[in-house]
C-alpha cells in the first residue's frame, strides 16, 4: 500500500467527516468550522502573497473587510443571490489589491510593510466613519443571502457553500503553486535579478500575486457573510492581519498544507481563548516571536523533526 | 554578409558624470566565444549588463540577431534567446535544483500555464539532459543553497542552458573555481559554442580559460576598447601589456 494511496484515504474520510459534520454537532460548533474556514481562505491569501511571492502586505484585514462590506451591500438589495455577493466582494478587494500592488512596486521591505500597514489603517477609519454602508463604530447587520429563493439564516444552512467554496480555493491554490505562474512568484521570492534573467517579467508577477491575495481576502470576506448576521470595524484592523500572518508562520510559509494548519490551530486557540481576550494578543504575538525564532519551518516541519529526534535517538 | 549575432554599436554608459563604458562597439558572430578582459573597473561588468539590459546606455544601441534591443526590458531577452549568469551568484537558493533548470525553461513554456516543469515529461528530459551535462544530475533533488560553490556555479550555468539561448552572457564563470573544475568548464564552454552554435560572451580574470577558449578577446581600459584580437595577439599588444602591468612594465618589456 504505497503512501500516496493512505493519504488519499484519508483524505476521503476529512471529506466525508467534514461533509457529515453538520449532522452530528450543535450550531456552535459549526459556527466555529464556519470561521475557521473563512480563516483558511484568509490564510491562502497570504501564502500567495508573503509565502510564494515573498511580498508583504500588512494590509490583509482590509481587502477582507471590503469583500464584507461588499457583499454586505448587495445582500441589503435584490443582488443578495449567492454567489453575487460573493464574487463581488472578490472583485472589489481584487482592485484594490492591484492599486495596492501598483504602490507596492515602488517600494521593498520594510518601506512596503509600512505603506501597506499605513493603507490598512485608512481602510479602518474608513469603516469606522462610512456611516452610512459600515455603521460605523457600532458596526451593522449583514441580511441573509439567498439561494434558489430560500434565505440562508443559520450557520447550519451555510456550512456546505462555505466548505465547497474553501474546498475550491484550497484546489485553485494547489494548481497555482505547481503552475508555471507559480514556479514564477517563487522565483520572484529567490531572487528578483535571477527571475529577470530567466524571463520572468517580475513586475507582472508581483502585481498578479497582489490582485490574488486581495481576491482571496476579499472572496473570504464574502464566504464570511454567508452565515454571520454582523460585522463591525474592530474585526478588521491590523490586529486581524497580524492573526493571519500568524497562522502563515505557525503553518509554515511557503506550503498550502503549512496555511491551511495553521488557520485551523490558529482559529481553535482563538476560540479557547474567548474567555481571555485581554492576553489573546500576548500570546499571538509571542507565539509568532516564538516560531520565527525557532521554528522557521512552522508546526508540520517542527513535528516533523520532534518526530525523527523520538525515533532515531542515535542519530541525532 | 548575414546580420551579427551580437552588434553593440557605440555605447556610452555614466553614472552621474562617471563615464563608466564610453563608445564601445563589438561584434560577436554565431558559434564564436568572445571574452572581455580587462583591469577591475575597466567597464567589462557595464557593458555586459547594458547587454543583458540590466543597465540603460545614455548612447549608442545594441542589436540581437539583427533588431534593436535597446530599449526592451532585462525580462524580455530570454525568449530572444539571450541567457546571463551573475559575477555574484544568483540562484534561486530556496528552489530544489531541478526546479532552478525548470525556470530557465521559464519563457520558452509560454502558454504552457499547467503543463509545466515536473509535469511535462518533454521539461523533465531536457532538465536532466542539462544535469547530466554539468554533472548535478545526482543533486537534482538538493536545495541549490545546499551545493558547494563550484556546482552552484554549475547550476547558474545549466539554468542559463536550459533557456536554450542562442547568444550565453557569462559574467566570471570561472571565478573561484578549482583547477580541476576550470577544465571541465574549458570543455563545456568549447563544445556550447562548436557544436551547439551558440555565440558567448565571457567577462574573465581567469586568464588561463579566457586565453585557452576564447576566439576574440576585447580589451577594456578605463571605459575604452584598447584592444582587439585573436588570445595571441592581444597578448602581445603593448597598450594591454600597459593596461596590466604599468608603463614601467610595458617600458622593461620594450627593452628586455
Amino acid at each position: 500500500m504505497s503512501r500516496t494511496f493512505v493519504a488519499r484515504a484519508a483524505l476521503g474520510l476529512l471529506a466525508v467527516g467534514m461533509l457529515c459534520l453538520p449532522a452530528f454537532v450543535t450550531g456552535y460548533v459549526v459556527y466555529i468550522a464556519n470561521i475557521t474556514l473563512v480563516y483558511i481562505v484568509l490564510a491562502l491569501g497570504m501564502h500567495i502573497l508573503t509565502g510564494e511571492a515573498g511580498q508583504f502586505a500588512l494590509s490583509h484585514a482590509a481587502s477582507y473587510g471590503i469583500g464584507i462590506y461588499t457583499a454586505a451591500i448587495l445582500n441589503k438589495f435584490a443582488w443578495g443571490v449567492f454567489p453575487l455577493p460573493i464574487l463581488a466582494g472578490g472583485l472589489v478587494a481584487g482592485v484594490l489589491g492591484l492599486l495596492i500592488g501598483l504602490v507596492a512596486l515602488r517600494m521593498r521591505d520594510i518601506y512596503l510593510a509600512l505603506a501597506t500597514f499605513a493603507f490598512g489603517q485608512a481602510m479602518q477609519w474608513v469603516f469606522l466613519n462610512w456611516k452610512s454602508v459600515t455603521g460605523g463604530p457600532n458596526g451593522t447587520e449583514i441580511h441573509p443571502t439567498s439561494l434558489f429563493g430560500i434565505e440562508i439564516l443559520n450557520d447550519k444552512q451555510a456550512y456546505l457553500l462555505v466548505l465547497a467554496l474553501t474546498a475550491a480555493l484550497v484546489y485553485a491554490t494547489l494548481l497555482l503553486s505547481r503552475s508555471r505562474l507559480g514556479s514564477a512568484l517563487r522565483a520572484v521570492r529567490e531572487s528578483e535579478v535571477a527571475a529577470l534573467a530567466v524571463g520572468v517579467d517580475v513586475r507582472g508577477v508581483k502585481l498578479v500575486a497582489f490582485v490574488l491575495s486581495g481576491v482571496y481576502a476579499g472572496l473570504a470576506g464574502g464566504v464570511f457573510t454567508l452565515f454571520s448576521t454582523f460585522i463591525g470595524p474592530d474585526s478588521l484592523g491590523f490586529q486581524t492581519t497580524i492573526f493571519v500572518l500568524t497562522m502563515v508562520v505557525v503553518g509554515g510559509l511557503g506550503s498550502v498544507t503549512g496555511a491551511i494548519s495553521g488557520a485551523v490551530i490558529m482559529s481553535l486557540s482563538s476560540e479557547m481563548l474567548r474567555s481571555a481576550l485581554s492576553y489573546q494578543e500576548i500570546i499571538y504575538g509571542a507565539l509568532l516571536m516564538g516560531f520565527m525564532m525557532y521554528a522557521s519551518g512552522g508546526i508540520l516541519d517542527l513535528a516533523r523533526r520532534l518526530w525523527r529526534r523520538g525515533s532515531l535517538p542515535a542519530n541525532v | 554578409m548575414s546580420e551579427p549575432l551580437l552588434d553593440v554599436r557605440n555605447i556610452t554608459v555614466s553614472f552621474g558624470g562617471l563615464v563608466a563604458v564610453s563608445d564601445f562597439s563589438m561584434k560577436v558572430e554565431k558559434g564564436a566565444i568572445h571574452a572581455l578582459i580587462g583591469p577591475n573597473g575597466a567597464g567589462k561588468s557595464t557593458t555586459f549588463n547594458c547587454i543583458s539590459r540590466f543597465y540603460q546606455p545614455q548612447l549608442g544601441s545594441i542589436w540581437i540577431e539583427g533588431r534593436d534591443v535597446t530599449h526592451l526590458p532585462p525580462h524580455a531577452l530570454a525568449e530572444r534567446g539571450v541567457a546571463r549568469t551573475f559575477q555574484n551568484l544568483e540562484l534561486f537558493n530556496g528552489l530544489s535544483v531541478l526546479e532552478n533548470i525548470y525556470l530557465g525553461a521559464y519563457a520558452g513554456a509560454k502558454g504552457r500555464l499547467f503543463r509545466w516543469g515536473d509535469r511535462s515529461q518533454e521539461a523533465r528530459e531536457f532538465a536532466c539532459h542539462l544535469l547530466e551535462r554539468t554533472g548535478l544530475i545526482e543533486y537534482r533533488h538538493a536545495l541549490a543553497s545546499g551545493l558547494d560553490f563550484g556546482r552552484q556555479k554549475m547550476l547558474e550555468l545549466a539554468r542559463a542552458l536550459a533557456v536554450r539561448p542562442r547568444l550565453l552572457l557569462l559574467d566570471e564563470p570561472a571565478a573561484g573555481l578549482r583547477n580541476r573544475e576550470i577544465d571541465r568548464l574549458d570543455a563545456l564552454l568549447t563544445e556550447i559554442a562548436r557544436r551547439d552554435g551558440v555565440g558567448i560572451v565571457l567577462v574573465e580574470h581567469v586568464m588561463r580559460l579566457v586565453m585557452s577558449i576564447s576566439d576574440v578577446v576585447t580589451v577594456l581600459n578605463f571605459g575604452q576598447k584598447i584592444a582587439e584580437g585573436s588570445p595571441g595577439q592581444v597578448a602581445r599588444h603593448p597598450a594591454v601589456i600597459e593596461a596590466y602591468l604599468g608603463r614601467e612594465g610595458a617600458d622593461h618589456d620594450s627593452a628586455a
